[in-house]
């Protein structure tokens, strides 16, 4: 029988957020940090702020739940909310780097895979239908070589020419 | 824009933890093609990219994606890779679709399989294993076989050591009349040939189709009515013919070709009426052979020798060959068809193959 005890994270910014332990462990860092006995107290994540600490939560809640369901939860919808939860309006681009250095800092290999995955879409152009959408990606990616891929990409799909 | 730009100052404080594992996590979802060009965006990037673990990664990674990882067709004589998804858009004229590769001296005169992005292909003298993603070619030393018109090929990967084997064999009358078979396998890593034992080879012809560590030839036993046909896979670890696949015996059909569907075997004939196709749903299991086509060729361009199946399009379209004159793109719904004219030559043949970044130098990198 799975433990509901509940663990406290928190950010870099100070907050607190109480989650059950489920949820915690989809975190292989928090994961080990509570096997350590380091986890009477909160867990300090020194590299996550506020504001991503609550999406990565959102997510882990989703896919734990996901899981627990009597009639396990499609893997058809798991993956819609998974795409509605990383759609380009829900999430800024800055808030899509912070979020991939989170899920790697906390080691949460899905949502790793998820948000990398996306980002290699954007390179491929698939989620940009618009120009100015474009920009406001590549002034969001904080590596020059991105950056200069991203442009590269546009080019030789002509889509600055198209849209 | 000024709030991009405090968002971009932000952001610089991020860059440093970019880290190197992150980047090879994105770039390996990125279609090879892509990546070959980025080479050029960075030193770090350029040897990232170059590296065969990094090759490796990004293998795995096409092999789990749900979507069909890129693919062409590779025709040889003269030696032209064609982007057959691009023959389905309306849109797109031949040039884009044809690009030609120059292999300098060593003009293919066969393709003799195609594996992980690897295409092995026949020349003078020997053997050729290329790479049409990033144009490495890699020659052969000749083998001490030489070739007969009774010879079978077939190339593959070896999981258990990570490389690559070419399969060559040949049929021989020896004095006493008997036919014999003499058996080589090269290994790329290892880097030369060897002679295999080969007692009771059964009579194969032609180009292999690897799968599941396999190279599988389509074979015939008895004739007339009363012919069986088996598939023959040839176990690239244990070096050995393995146990006989069956089958199924249908009305009218005598199967001639084996290919692979979406990870599956098929075997394929064309009847006077029709195109056949049947695929094995559970590698192994005869029970699990369904037919997946039979479209009528009442339409389909006159041909005297052969039509061949070549690849299947994201649309669910299929692509022939007809001879050596022409390719045609077929809706197996309806049995129309859209052709394409290839240059005529003697002895075209063509191989569907994978955009990767695997280098045929493996073991030996350069």
């Amino acid at each position: 029988m799975a433990s509901s005890r509940k663990i406290t994270l928190r950010s870099s910014d100070g907050e607190s957020f109480e989650v059950e332990e489920a949820v915690a462990v989809e975190s292989q860092t928090i994961k080990h940090m509570i096997e350590d006995d380091c986890a009477d107290n909160a867990i300090p994540l020194p590299n996550v702020t506020s504001k991503i600490l609550a999406k990565v939560i959102e997510y882990c809640k989703k896919h734990v739940d996901a899981s627990k369901a009597e009639d396990r939860v499609n893997d058809e919808d798991l993956k819609a909310w998974d795409a509605a939860f990383i759609k380009v309006d829900q999430v800024d681009q800055a808030t899509l780097f912070d979020l991939i250095l989170a899920a790697n800092y906390l080691n949460i290999k899905s949502l790793l895979d998820l948000t990398c995955q996306t980002v290699a879409d954007m390179i491929k152009g698939n989620l940009f239908p618009v120009r100015n959408e474009w920009l406001n990606f590549t002034f969001s990616i904080a590596n020059r070589e991105l950056v200069l891929v991203c442009l590269t990409e546009w080019v030789a799909h002509r889509r600055l020419f198209c849209s | 824009m000024k709030k991009q730009f405090a968002e971009t100052s932000r952001s610089s404080a991020v860059a440093e933890n970019i880290t190197e594992d992150i980047i090879i996590d994105i770039l390996s979802r990125l279609p090879a093609k892509s990546l070959m060009r980025f080479k050029c965006v960075s030193k770090r990037w350029r040897s990232l990219i170059s590296d065969q673990r990094f090759a490796k990664l990004h293998l795995q990674m096409l092999s789990l994606e749900t979507v069909a990882p890129s693919q062409k067709i590779i025709k040889s004589n003269p030696l032209q890779i064609i982007d057959y998804e691009a023959l389905d858009d309306d849109e797109v004229n031949d040039h884009v679709v044809v690009e030609s590769h120059d292999l300098g001296r060593d003009e293919p005169q066969g393709l003799v399989g195609s594996c992980h992005g690897l295409v092995s292909l026949a020349v003078y003298g020997g053997f050729l294993v290329y790479n049409p993603t990033t144009r490495e070619s890699r020659k052969l030393p000749a083998s001490n076989l030489v070739a007969t018109y009774e010879c079978f090929h077939g190339f593959g990967y070896m999981s258990t050591t990570d490389d690559y084997k070419l399969v060559h064999g040949a049929f021989f009358t020896a004095d006493d009349g008997s036919e014999e078979c003499v058996l080589e396998i090269f290994s790329l890593r290892y880097g030369s040939w060897r002679r295999v034992p080969s007692e009771d080879v059964p009579l194969l012809d032609g180009v292999g189709i690897y799968l599941n560590g396999a190279v599988h030839w389509i074979m015939d036993h008895g004739s007339g009515y009363r012919t069986e046909q088996a598939i023959i896979p040839f176990g690239l670890a244990t070096e050995t013919f393995e146990v006989a696949i069956p089958i199924p015996k249908v009305e009218g059909v005598l199967f001639e070709g084996v290919g692979i569907h979406e990870g599956r075997l098929l075997i394929y004939d064309f009847t006077s009426i029709s195109f056949e196709a049947w695929v094995m749903n559970e590698y192994g299991k005869k029970e699990s052979w369904t037919r997946l086509f039979s479209i009528p060729i009442d339409g389909f361009p006159d041909h005297k020798f052969y039509v061949i199946p070549i690849a299947y399009t994201r649309s669910g379209k299929i692509v022939f060959q007809i001879d050596v004159s022409e390719m045609i793109l077929v809706n197996p719904k309806d049995g129309t068809y859209k052709n394409y004219p290839i240059e005529e030559h003697d002895n075209v043949e063509s191989a569907i193959y994978m955009e990767t970044l695997v280098s045929p130098y493996i073991g030996h990198e350069q």
